[in-house]
């Protein structure tokens, strides 16, 4: 079983959740409805509809007090909708992440037997403070509470209250002193303890790993199953030709200077080979708090589209388009584009940025057969490193306002630069009555899943482990290794001169 | 799940009374009088990404297309992408429109 447990929700949940507990300024009680969302080693309950109590279901003796007959009847209704039961507690005048009170204790562990033999799923506890913090706790049968690390809510911000004890929140530095300054101390401990993915290992998500471990994020995924070759260099900043020569993988590589850049005190960086579209890759972005996604196929975009709903996690996703000539004479434009994927807004097949119908073509291998491309004319698929650092930093852009909503504003939605007219446009998108992306909201493991076996996925790695048996690669990455070391050990003095220095200051 | 995929697909042909069967693996049923096919093994993402290839018996010549064998002796699938899948509230009766359109310009 996996032991971290964490709740979302959406933003209107959350509000129809505080109007009923915390509305009159006394401790008030509820029941509601959750889907599992199960990670690798993170379960999530997505908190899906409110159970409002019918006459004669609630008492106050004290405190407010249910009855087993608004349990059972939530339980079973629970049950009905493959969900589990939400015991949720206001605590008006409370602040913040807060312990079990003892009566809460007593009320959510003498109903979590009865809610996991009606719904087959432990009771989730959820207490909401008056500044509208979040605590919560899973009641797993014969375990008792697992407290969660997080509870997330989703709206067009990313609003996190955090369990200190859990995900301490991490010591800001000196060399983080300007970042610190734009955006204060609290936001910026709160920011750089969310866990973020960033799905796609080439040039945009490279310059966007890279700058998250800069603005000092202490815990950064980095998900590719790709090998660097010559023809990625002139994008791959940082990637070399002995990078090419040696087979390294992707993520390696991006890891590699994502360590080198990273400010926090302590980065946990987790490279995984896998795509999103395989069941444990699936599995693995199902831990994060945030997801980048920086794929151009169809498939893994239609896999992140669908986390972003049914998963609650929200995905920022972007991407260039570089519009050459035909006749390789000149460029005729092009365009970037960033957008946050998540409930409230559409769906990256809303906003015309992904083609579900092109998402069987590439599941099969198609878009990877040479008789099916020369069959379709081919996709040049051009991109170049002065403009992808555009891409990347709308994307980055788009993250900031959703975390720390400048000016108040959160995430501004869909947006578009068009190189050749040098504009900047918000670009109007709206949900299709019938979008089935949209319809999936909150419903986590029971949502279709697109992921399955990937056979490019499985012929890349295994020509990297082919290579990896030669002599020269295995004699080159030897060398390569040992430099790095080297290099490595160099910045360890360099990290203990600057600490002396900065006790000293 | 796949199975369920699967029996959405047929259940949404046979309410259209296209006559939908499952043999060989493909999903085989009638738009206008013409025997027409998909794979099963395209639907495990259905309703939400439809299936890529039409299958249809070699005598149905396509302008212009991208044509492989069939896994069906005598047919041909044939490569004809949707055009913005998902607006529509019965997804079959979209699929079944996009095969009806890809059929008018039979030969």
């Amino acid at each position: 079983m996996t032991q971290r447990t964490s709740v979302a929700m959406t933003a209107d949940t959350h509000d129809a959740l505080a109007r009923a507990l915390l509305l009159d300024g006394r401790e008030d009680v509820r029941l509601a409805t959750y889907r599992p969302s199960t990670g690798a080693t993170r379960r999530t309950a997505l908190v899906r509809r409110l159970v409002p109590p019918e006459p004669g279901e609630l008492g106050f003796r004290g405190n407010a007090a249910l009855t087993g007959r608004y349990v059972r009847r939530a339980a079973t209704l629970a049950w009905a909708d493959s969900c589990g039961l939400i015991l949720a507690h206001g605590h008006p005048g409370e602040q913040g992440w807060q312990g079990v009170s003892g009566a809460d204790r007593e009320t959510e562990a003498a109903y979590a037997d009865l809610a996991q033999e009606i719904t087959g799923l432990p009771l989730v506890g959820l207490t909401l403070a008056s500044d509208q913090s979040w605590t919560a706790r899973h009641w797993d049968r014969d375990v008792g509470a697992t407290v969660a690390e997080n509870v997330r809510v989703v709206g067009d911000r990313l609003v996190v209250s955090w369990n200190d004890d859990l995900v301490p929140p991490p010591r800001t530095r000196r060399g983080q002193a300007r970042t610190v300054a734009s955006w204060g101390e609290r936001t910026h401990r709160d920011l750089t303890r969310r866990a973020v993915l960033v799905v796609g290992a080439g040039s945009v998500g490279l310059d966007v790993a890279v700058r998250l471990a800069a603005t000092g994020v202490t815990r950064i995924g980095l998900m590719d199953f790709d090998t660097v070759e010559e023809h990625n260099l002139d994008r791959l900043v940082g990637a070399t030709r002995v990078d090419a020569w040696l087979r390294r993988s992707k993520v390696d590589v991006v890891g590699r200077l994502v360590d080198l850049n990273a400010t926090a005190a302590s980065l946990r960086l987790e490279t995984s080979e896998l795509s999103v579209c395989e069941p444990a890759g699936l599995a693995a972005a199902l831990d994060f708090d945030v997801i980048f996604s920086c794929v151009d196929r169809p498939w893994a975009r239609a896999v992140l589209n669908s986390v972003a709903y049914a998963h609650l996690i929200p995905v920022v996703d972007g991407g260039i388009g570089v519009d050459a000539f035909s006749d390789g004479n000149g460029m005729r434009g092009a365009t970037w584009r960033s957008h946050v994927v998540r409930p409230g807004r559409p769906c990256l097949a809303c906003n015309g940025q992904l083609n579900l119908a092109a998402v069987t073509a590439d599941r099969a291998g198609d878009l990877d057969d040479q008789r099916y491309i020369a069959g379709n004319g081919g996709d040049q698929g051009e991109n170049v490193a002065a403009l992808s650092v555009s891409a990347a930093a709308g994307l980055l852009a788009q993250y900031v306002s959703l975390t720390v909503a400048p000016g108040g504003l959160g995430d501004p939605g869909p947006l578009r630069y068009v190189l050749s007219t040098h504009t900047l446009e918000h670009v109007p998108a709206h949900t299709r009555p019938a979008c089935p992306v949209e319809a999936t909201i909150a419903d986590g493991d029971l949502a279709l899943a697109l992921a399955g076996a990937h056979h490019a996925a499985d012929h890349r790695r295994a020509a990297r482990r082919a290579a990896e048996r030669t002599w020269d690669v295995r004699l080159g990455r030897a060398a390569d290794d040992l430099l790095h070391r080297l290099h490595a050990r160099l910045l360890g003095v360099a990290e203990r001169r600057l600490r002396v220095g900065e006790v000293a200051a | 799940m796949t199975g369920d995929h699967v029996a959405a697909f047929v259940e949404g042909l046979r309410r259209l009374r296209a006559h939908p069967e499952v043999r060989d693996g493909l999903v085989v049923y009638r738009v206008d009088l013409v025997e027409t096919a998909v794979e099963v093994a395209e639907l495990t993402g259905w309703p939400m990404a439809p299936p890529h290839w039409i299958h249809l018996p070699a005598v149905v010549v396509l302008p212009a297309t991208n044509s492989q064998r069939s896994t069906r002796s005598g047919w041909l699938r044939h490569s004809r992408q949707v055009d913005g899948w998902g607006g529509d509230a019965d997804p079959v009766r979209a699929w079944v429109a996009h095969v009806r359109g890809v059929l008018a310009t039979a030969r």
